[in-house]
């Protein structure tokens, strides 16, 4: 899916916390939005997620001015599993099937929580938990997926299977994959393009290698330098 | 202390001997307080699921209008109710004061906005990440609302014995609308008030005692429910 960025503004108590002119997202590629505390990424992806207006402006996904929720997946910050097993939590939002059990299984064992399936989703550590969000995230054939800071439980083998997930939905699936990052190595690793806010804006855009190996604002260059210490 | 013992020895006496007004008491407060937070808590499910899920025009005064109302003394609540119910009142032809349908009524009256108030503050407290993570993956709003329903199941029964431990203990209401008759309105706090009046304690305390009782096993039932979520 397409997603195109039209003057959106987002004002809270009187204070503008985004303000982007224009941004196109491009359909098929991944996307890492990433930047300091208040930068405005989660208030730009949410924007983007259809749970939050902006204040002004449009976003169109394929030329539309509406979200149709069907077509978008999205993890928002704070992961809320609800109180059943993994299983029940992971196949709420696919039809049921058999060919969706298959995904579930898939995807349950992509992010290692296989064993886990007969389980509480409540009895689970933090890491665990993100890993059940995850997979109820991408056993969904979506054409839009959205997260906000997926990795930011889990561990180093967390991360790669992230990584790898991410990669092989989008190869496979062709869905557009924007996320967002405090982490520029996840970044780097697993993101096609890098979008770096600061201040409510878009201050450096470009392909990963560039945007943090290369970075050419001095914010971006503060923020990079920050995250090698 | 003697007198405290005598008249613990000779409650018990009359707890096994199987009083005919005891248990008739025992079994009209049963009666008043089973169906008054029955009809309350079918009210205040939808009523507080509705006000603390959704946002609307007038909400902030009406929530602070069922907190006030919470904490209504029901001595107030028992002369509105006599008012309405007394034959120049606007419900007098009903011809029910002084019976246990007035009773009821007053007790209504008294738990609906408590039931209400817990309910919304349960709802409130999960109704947004609820929402967010139902419409990231896409599910509809009656599935949303049936799983927020699911999730807050033990905050509404929590609400809902909050609602019975008020009618159970109330006596001030009662005795305005229900007269406390020998036989027909009398219940257990107004007969503990009665007894304790004519000097007769070992009555008043055998009551009181039932009544710790039923709370007790009350209060387990509740605990075992939250225990076995």
């Amino acid at each position: 899916m397409k997603v195109k960025i039209e003057s959106i503004r987002k004002i809270y108590n009187e204070k503008e916390v985004v303000h982007v002119d224009h941004y196109q997202f491009s359909e098929g590629k991944i996307y890492a939005i990433i930047g300091g505390n208040g930068a405005g990424k989660t208030t730009l992806l949410r924007m983007i997620a259809g749970v939050e207006q902006p204040t002004k402006g449009t976003i169109y996904y394929n030329g539309q001015p509406h979200i149709d929720h069907e077509k978008v997946s999205y993890m928002p910050q704070q992961i809320y599993l609800f109180d059943t097993t993994v299983l029940k939590n992971v196949s709420l939002g696919i039809d049921k099937g058999k060919q969706s059990s298959q995904r579930i299984q898939e995807a349950l064992e992509y992010v290692g929580m296989n064993e886990f399936s007969n389980k509480n989703a409540l009895q689970l550590s933090g890491g665990e938990s993100q890993r059940v969000a995850i997979a109820r995230l991408l056993v969904r054939k979506r054409e839009l997926i959205l997260m906000d800071e997926p990795s930011s439980s889990t561990d180093i083998t967390g991360n790669k299977l992230l990584a790898d997930y991410m990669r092989r939905v989008n190869k496979l699936e062709r869905s557009t994959i924007i996320f967002v990052t405090h982490n520029p190595a996840l970044a780097s690793k697993v993101a096609d393009e890098c979008v770096f806010m600061a201040s409510g804006k878009i201050v450096e855009a470009g392909t990963s290698k560039d945007v943090i190996y290369s970075p050419k604002t001095p914010e971006l260059k503060t923020f990079i330098e920050n995250w090698r210490i | 202390m003697n007198q405290i013992l005598t008249s613990l020895i000779e409650a018990l006496k009359l707890i096994t001997s199987l009083d005919r007004e005891v248990y008739m008491i025992i079994l009209l407060s049963l009666i008043v307080s089973i169906s008054s937070t029955t009809i309350a808590a079918l009210g205040a499910i939808p009523t507080g699921v509705f006000i603390g899920s959704k946002e609307f025009r007038g909400k902030k005064i009406l929530v602070r209008l069922i907190n006030t109302f919470m904490g209504i003394p029901p001595v107030v609540a028992g002369l509105v109710v006599y008012m309405i119910l007394s034959r120049k009142g606007p419900l007098g032809f009903l011809d029910i004061l002084f019976t246990p349908a007035a009773m009821i009524i007053a007790q209504v009256l008294i738990i609906f906005p408590i039931v209400t108030g817990l309910i919304i503050s349960a709802v409130k407290s999960k109704v947004k990440i609820i929402w967010e993570t139902g419409k990231g993956i896409g599910l509809g709003d009656g599935k949303i609302l049936r799983l927020l329903f699911h999730e807050c199941r033990y905050p509404i029964i929590s609400a809902i014995i909050a609602g019975y431990g008020r009618a159970i203990s109330e006596v001030g209401a009662i005795t305005l609308v229900g007269g406390n008759i020998q036989f027909r309105t009398r219940v257990m706090t107004t007969a503990i008030v009665l007894e304790t009046g004519k000097g007769n304690f070992d009555i008043a305390l055998a009551l009181g005692i039932i009544l710790l009782s039923i709370s007790f096993v009350i209060n387990y039932i509740a605990h075992r429910i939250q225990e076995n979520r």
